[in-house]
Formats: C-alpha cells, structure tokens, sequence
C-alpha cells in the first residue's frame, strides 16, 4: 500500500449514493454485450448435439450426412477433441478427465456430442439432425444416496466409484466436548441442486490464427482467471497464445458465467479445426440443462450443546453431489465454508467429514452464495432444533453462541479470521427494526385465530474475497506439500492520464452489472481531486493487455474488500506523481501539494495551482523536465492482496476469505393449509458491510441477493427423473421470483469496517443468498411446528408438510 | 411414465394376436410412423415422426417382441432415438376373448423419455402418451374392422 498523501480539502466519493456510471448506456440500449461483437470476418455459427441419455456409452457417431449438408464446414466429436487437447485439471487426487465435449461416454442429459461448424445457425441446428449417435444406455446415478453405495455404476471407471473424493477433519477436543455435553442434537439435511438466470446466456467468438497458433476468444466470461490458466493447458499452448476478450457489458451471471470455460475451449477447438472464425450463442434449453449450478448436499450434524443452550462442538457430515464431474474450481463449493464452518458462533472444536460425488446430472459450479446456502441451511436449522430440542428462546441460543464483539478479530477454528463485526448490535437493530415483540405478539393473534404462522431468524457470517489457497486444502498435506504454497487473492488496477489528462482507469474485474465502473470512479476521483465525469473507466478485459491476475474476475463478492483497494493504490500512485511534479513546478515540498477541482494547489497558495492536465501534457510531451527519478507519461498499475490471506497451514486451518460481513435476518409469514402457499409478511435484513463505498450499489446487491434467495427458498430447483432425464429444462418448469412474487425487504446496518484491508470494505453481493432459505425454512418449520423442512417450499410440498 | 389402458376389438384373439405382429398393419396403424420393417428374430425397425408441443422430430426405434404366449399375451421393449430426444420403456399387451366376435387388449405401459422432449414437454408427456394410445388403437380397430 502506497500511504495516503496529506489533504487539505479533501472531495468525498467513497462512500456517496452516486449514479451508476453504467446505466445510461444500459437504459437506452447502447450496451455492448457479446453477441453485439462482431469481431472477424466470415465468422461461422456453433450449434451443438447434445445427450439424450443420462448415461451411456457413445458406440458410433456418423456426421457423414451432416457434413454432406450445403452450407456445413466441419463438425467436431469428442473423439477428435481428446485427440487435439487436454482434460481440464481440477484440485482433488483422483483422476476425474473433464473435457469440454463427452468422450466416450456421456454422464448427463445436455452433455456436448458434436459440434457443427456451419455458415448460418439455421443450417448447424438443421445438421445436427443429420448426426447419427449410437449409445448403450448405462445405469443412472441420480440421487446422492445411490452415489454412496458401491454397487452404483461408477461414472469415470477408471476412479472405479463415485465418490471421488473424502477427506477428514478436526479441529480443537471435538471428542472431549462431546463427552462433557448434556444433550446432543442430531439431525439430517438436504439441501436442493439450483443455480442462477442471468438474463443473458453464454455467448463465445472464438478465432484460431493459424499463422502464429494462437487463439483469440471473445466470451462473457467472469472470471476466476485462473481458469485462462486451465484452458490454456487444455488447449496444448501457453497462456500468451490463449488471447481471452471479455465484452464491455455482461448481463449478470451470478456465478454462473465462470463456468463457460469449457465452452471457450470447445468453440476454439471448433474454430482450429473448421478454419474459420466461430460464434455460439447459448439458447435458454441449453442454458437451463447444460451450463451449471451450485451442489446438492447431504448434511449431517451433530452438536454437543449444554443445557443453557451453548454449543460445545459440531459434527459435520458432508456429501456434495457435483453432477457429472469435478470441474474446476469444484470442489470449491464443499470447502469455500470451511474455514468459517462454526459460522457466527464461537463454537470451539469441530469435526468434518467431507465427500463428494458423481452424478448423472449437470456439473456444478460458482453460483451466488457459493457453498453458504447449503451450509447455512444445516448449521441455522440445527440452531433452530437446539432452542425447541432444550426449550429455549430462539434468541437466547443465538445470543449465548454469538461471537462477542470484543473477541474480534476472531480466529474460528477451522481457520477463518473474522475481521470485524458486532454481531449481537446487529441482531439487536433486526430485532428493532423487525418489531420483533410485535412481530411475535401477530404470530401468535394469527394462531390464535386459527391461521397458521411462523417467524424465522438465521444469523451468518458472509465471507467476501476468496483466497487462491483454500480449495488447496481438499488435498491432504502431504500432498499439498508437493506444490508451491497457494495464499493471497490479487486483484490488478491500471490507472492513466493521457496527454491531455484525461483519465482512463482499467479494471481486469469482467463485471456482470455489479457497478464497478462507478466505484472505480468514486475512488479515483476523491484520490485526484478530479469529477467524476472526467473518468473513463474500462471494464473490458484482454487477457493480452490488461492488467490482470490469476484471482482476477467478479466472483466471491471481492471488488469491494480487493479490487477497490487496487483502484486505490492505482490512483495513489498517479497522484504522488502528479504531486512531485507539481511540487517542482511550483517549488515546495510534494507533501504540501493537494489535488482538488482539477488542479494541483499548493497549500496555501491557490494562485499557483497548476491544472492537473498541464502536470499529465508535462509528463508525456517534455519528460526532460521530470523531477530526477520520474518515468515519462502517466502510467500506473497495482497489484493488491489482502495480506492475511495466508496459505493452509499444516493443522489444516485455513482463512479460507479476505473479510468477513455479517447478516441478521428475520421473517414472519403465513402458511395457507389448504393451497401450501407461503405469504411472506415481514423481512427484515441487516448487513455489516464494512465501510459503505456506494449505499445504491449496496441496495441493489442486498435485493438481488434477497431474490436468488427467495427463488432457492420458494420456487428453484433442477429437477431430474429417477432415469436421469432433466424435468426442469424451461421456465415453465424451471420458475424463478420476478418482481411480482418478491415481498418488500427492509434493510438495516451495523457497519464495523474491516481493520484488515486499506478500505475497509466488505463484500455484500451474497448474504442473502446464504441467508434466505434457510430464514425461511425457519419460518415454515415454526409455522407448521415440524422439524423435517425440504427446499424448495412450493406450494405442494407445503401442502403436503401442512397435511401431517 | 407408466400407464395402462384396455380396448374392445373386432376379431378373434388368434387373427388380433397375428395382426398385432403384422409389420405392415402396424405401420398403418401407428401414429407418425413412416416404416416399420421385420428384422428378424421378433425383432423390428421402426422410423415415426413424434413430437409434443413444439418439440418434434425423427425417431428411430427398434422394437423387440419378448415374451410371447400366443394369443395371450406378450411385450414390446422399444427403444427409440431422435433430433428430440430419446424413448425407451415396455409395453405389456395381453389379449383375452369378449363378447361375441369381440377381443379385449389390455396394455400396461412404463416409458421413459429423454432429452430435450423430456425437459420442454414433461408437463404434456403424459397427456400426449395417452393420445398416441389411443390413437394407435383406434387406427387398429379400424384396420382390423376392414378386414
């Protein structure tokens, strides 16, 4: 970190309700979104042949009359894919191949088969008809249950069993606690398998340059960058002949555009071997069967509690379901929690058995909340089951297991460092803001006329900026030992000032509507003393050009506690610069220089203030007068890293995120008997996001989170048959909330900035997503006066609950 | 998708339970389909245009006959693939003598169904399984009332 230079007069942005830089493009339809690009001549259009079959082996596939159709250049099979690239690796010991295309067998309905190359879409759909594909149908594996037994048909025969994965934990006297505790709670959980819609599908323009064997691949890619990395890999060449073009607008992902690197790899593979340049765009069938989602799991728990409601220590009994295979950055949706696993609580020893298997269903990935829905759900249902097991107030077991405002920053024993929080104040303002004795008292009037209601509460720590290192930790030491230690989560920021001092500031971020153009601007401006206005901020992404590194990307809601600080050091960086020259110029001190309305003011000596692009003409146009020391133009670029991002250690603890926010959640709602359906009638949500670098964006993000919860909560779920053949592959089957079924929120916040990060910032992007089901599933089981609660709750498995 | 069914048809048991395996009455008979031809060994090849909602296409099918106890009863294994999707499943057809002149077929069916016909059309599939059923058996009654 550069330190902050003194100010006189300082302009605030950080922290303003500023407009979003983006929308008026956005708003008048001016945005550039992939498939707006078009960047080579005679580009060609990708249509894919995709599985019917859960699972089977693929005998034969004959494109012969495919090939035979006027206006097709090529069609790719899986055979020729694993002849011309590699499986992409991904972080655990047994060796699960993962190609972009099936190769020799397909493991989930929507799995690539071929691929046509044609002049127009009409004509590759037409051909794919025209493909005859043998297969021998195969035993499907579809519920995780039939995964664990070992007579189930292993779907990568060469692992010889679908649980590909296992790996114990401990942490602290689990057995001690268990044995000094007076009661022990037990219960099972399953979590459903849902993603995320952005209104936008995956879209790819991949072009293979023959003459220097490189690749150039437009897609509305997210990031994690490290994933350039494995294409690169899976492509045969090295990353700097892996050209990847992120467009200037992305519309929303959630996650789920990080997993669209397979499909950059299939499109370049298409684009090599058909010659031309090619275009796919993703339709809503193949998004909703074939991109990705976040896991199922299977959880089971035990706490050891005393009676006044203190847990003494957890049991956690995990099985991830990641569909067809292990693609990267799986598994990180079972370890993403694992440093926080104690949640909010100040439980000291904890106990955890992870797997993960295979299944015939679609391969999972990053999705909104990433791993917290699933863990939330079990470890606040058990909080729940503890205060109705031991007759106590819901509050006061939440309030005795709370970590306590002045432990922080609190070391939870799987590793996580929680940086700062008062999270007792901020059930406190929930509590206030919900009018939760009044909110009790029309619950009860409800009951008390016969209608049947329930309020629900969850409290969890929502981690923000994830480290490289934490999926590392799936692989025992030893193991780990073999590779270079993985810490941090960089992030890259260039900041310049052209020869006119105009400022262009690039981010290597690839957001998806997040706002990051406008918080780049906030903080640039307050760092220059420049308005808003006078800043250009690029969000596109080259992987050739800008600056960028493997953590790089919109994922882990890590632009507020990372990126931004980057942005910060950039333009700190530019300032010193423009002061030192300044200070020359006008012969005082460069720590008597301040930067405001445009200008470098001496202090005290407005009338010698010097415009900022004067100091940027200087810098580029007569770099003989640079103070001694000085580089000509005006340049800059930082890395950050949170510092106490450090690798796994060798008790298996990991900080596994740079910051840590905090979500209080309360919800009162009806429960209709007769129709099952669920009105909700109070939510409430109160966030620790650190230090606030834009109220709107902050809103925004709260209510977006608030939905995808709401739809995993009520509606969402990717449904397969018992043959493995997908149920939910429209919108009709598929439903997700709009505008119409979302109830209104109330939003509060208990704000403590982080003492870890220049900024102070946390990330706020998926609180609610962890938060909302299970707030609701509170709800409805204190509703209905039951313990079992399964997502979704429609209307008929509420029903079917309200009938018992 | 399971489901069952029976219908009252013109004939003999004997003859029905021939004409049930005459590839060209059932190439008549069956909804969509374009050829059905002998094979072999009870065994048939099929090519039927289907489709639910918008989803439609080719299939290719094979039929295998199993189970035969003539004429009472046998079953149908088909397995048929398409741009669509993909249908595998049984079908169990037992004959038995009605009233005068007349013979009762009763049909069990457990059909599993695909790919893209399967994810667009699941809500309609039941409904569009039992039209093609009833379809398929009324076309038959009028073949075989032809005779």
């Amino acid at each position: 970190m550069i330190e902050s230079p003194p100010r006189i007069r300082p302009q605030r942005w950080i922290g303003e309700a500023v407009p979003r830089k983006e929308d008026p493009a956005l708003l008048t339809g001016a945005g550039r979104f992939i498939d707006d690009l078009d960047p080579f001549p005679n580009t060609y259009h990708a249509a894919i042949l995709r599985s019917p079959h859960a699972h089977a082996r693929i005998l034969s596939v004959d494109a012969a009359r495919a090939l035979a159709l006027d206006g097709v250049k090529a069609v790719l099979t899986g055979a020729r894919v694993a002849e011309i690239s590699k499986p992409f690796h991904a972080g655990i010991s047994e060796p699960v191949h993962f190609y972009p295309i099936a190769v020799g067998k397909v493991r989930y309905v929507g799995e690539p088969v071929a691929v046509v190359v044609a002049r127009d879409r009409y004509i590759a759909e037409d051909a794919l008809d025209l493909i005859e594909v043998e297969y021998e149908r195969l035993e499907p594996v579809v519920e995780i249950d039939r995964a664990l037994e070992r007579d189930s048909a292993p779907l990568h025969e060469n692992v010889g069993s679908n649980v590909v994965h296992e790996r114990s934990f401990v942490y602290g006297d689990v057995d001690g606690a268990f044995a000094a505790a007076e009661d022990v709670i037990k219960a099972t959980f399953r979590f459903p398998k849902y993603a995320s819609t952005p209104i936008e599908t995956y879209g790819v323009i991949a072009h293979y340059q023959r003459g220097t064997d490189t690749y150039a691949i437009h897609a509305n890619f997210q990031g994690p960058f490290v994933l350039h990395t494995l294409l690169a890999a899976a492509l045969r060449v090295p990353g700097n002949r892996v050209r990847v073009l992120v467009p200037p607008d992305i519309g929303g992902s959630y996650g789920i555009k990080a997993l669209l690197y397979p499909y950059m790899a299939l499109i370049a593979l298409a684009s090599k071997e058909s010659g031309v340049p090619v275009r796919w765009i993703e339709d809503r069938l193949e998004h909703l069967c074939a991109s990705s989602s976040l896991t199922d799991r299977l959880t089971k728990v035990q706490a050891a509690v005393l009676r006044d409601g203190t847990v003494l220590a957890l049991r956690l009994d995990h099985v991830d379901n990641v569909g067809a295979y292990v693609r990267a950055p799986e598994p990180a949706c079972l370890y993403r929690m694992h440093g926080t696993s104690t949640g909010a609580y100040r439980i000291p020893a904890i106990a955890i058995h992870n797997r993960l298997v295979t299944t015939n269903k679609l391969p999972t990935g990053l999705n909104r909340g990433y791993g917290g829905q699933e863990h939330y759900f079990a470890l606040e249902r058990t909080m729940a089951l503890i205060a109705k097991r031991l007759q106590l107030d819901r509050l006061d077991v939440v309030r005795r297991n709370l970590v306590h405002a002045d432990e922080f920053p609190y070391r939870a024993p799987a590793g996580s460092v929680l940086d700062s929080g008062d999270y007792q104040a901020a059930l406190d303002e929930a509590l206030r803001l919900a009018e939760y004795g009044k909110l009790l008292a029309a619950r009860d009037r409800a009951r008390a006329q016969g209608r049947c209601a329930g309020v629900g509460l969850a409290c969890v720590v929502e981690p923000s900026g994830s480290s490289m290192g934490y999926i590392t930790i799936a692989l025992p030491l030893e193991q780990r030992k073999k590779s270079l230690p993985k810490s941090g989560a960089a992030e890259a920021v260039t900041v310049a000032l052209d020869p006119t001092g105009a400022i262009t500031v690039r981010l290597g971020t690839a957001p998806q509507g997040q706002g990051h153009q406008t918080v780049a601007a906030q903080i640039v401006a307050e760092e220059l003393g420049v308005s808003l206005e006078s800043i250009e901020v690029i969000a596109e992404v080259d992987t050739q050009t800008s600056p960028w590194t493997i953590a790089s990307g919109t994922y882990s809601s890590r632009f507020a506690p990372i990126a931004a600080v980057a942005v910060q050091s950039a333009a700190r960086k530019v300032a010193m610069k423009l002061r030192a020259i300044a200070a020359q110029e006008c012969g005082v001190p460069a720590d008597d220089v301040e930067l405001a309305e445009g200008l470098a003011i001496p202090r005290g000596e407005r009338a010698k203030a010097i415009p900022i692009k004067r100091l940027a003409g200087l810098a580029h146009w007569n770099p003989l007068a640079l103070p001694a020391g000085l580089e000509p133009g005006v340049y800059e670029t930082a890395y950050y890293s949170v510092p106490i991002l450090e690798a796994p250690d060798d008790q298996d603890r990991v900080n596994s995120s740079a910051v840590y926010g905090f979500v209080a959640d309360i919800c009162l709602l009806e429960v209709d008997r007769d129709t099952g359906k669920i009105d909700i009638q109070r939510y409430v949500s109160v966030h620790d996001t650190g230090r606030m670098l834009n109220p709107l964006l902050a809103e925004g993000q709260i209510r977006g989170g608030f939905a995808h919860g709401l739809g995993g909560a009520l509606m969402e779920e990717i449904v397969y048959d018992e043959s493995g053949a997908l149920l939910s592959g429209t919108f009709a089957d598929y439903l997700c909330p709009t505008a119409a079924e979302i109830p209104p929120l109330q939003i509060g916040h208990v704000d403590t900035p982080s003492p870890f990060t220049p900024l102070g910032a946390k990330g706020i992007g998926e609180g609610n997503s962890m938060s909302v089901p299970v707030t609701i599933a509170n709800a409805v089981a204190d509703a209905l006066g039951i313990d079992d609660v399964t997502l979704p709750l429609t209307p008929r498995r509420v029903w079917e609950l309200a009938q018992r | 998708m399971i489901g069952e069914g029976s219908i009252e048809l013109a004939g003999g048991q004997e003859s029905i339970y021939q004409a049930l395996l005459d590839p060209q009455l059932l190439r008549r008979a069956i909804p969509g389909c374009r050829d059905f031809e002998e094979r072999g060994d009870s065994r048939y090849a099929a090519v039927m245009e289907a489709g639910v909602g918008p989803i439609k296409g080719t299939f290719k099918a094979t039929v295998a006959v199993t189970d035969q106890q003539p004429p009472q009863s046998y079953a149908l294994q088909v397995e048929g693939q398409g741009a669509p999707g993909s249908v595998f499943g049984r079908i169990s057809i037992s004959l038995a003598p009605s009233t005068a002149g007349q013979t009762r077929l009763h049909y069990v069916y457990d059909v599993s169904v695909s790919g893209k016909i399967a994810m667009v059309g699941q809500r309609m599939l039941d409904a569009a399984a039992k039209m093609v059923a009833a379809q398929f058996f009324k076309r038959l009654h009028e073949e075989l009332a032809a005779r």
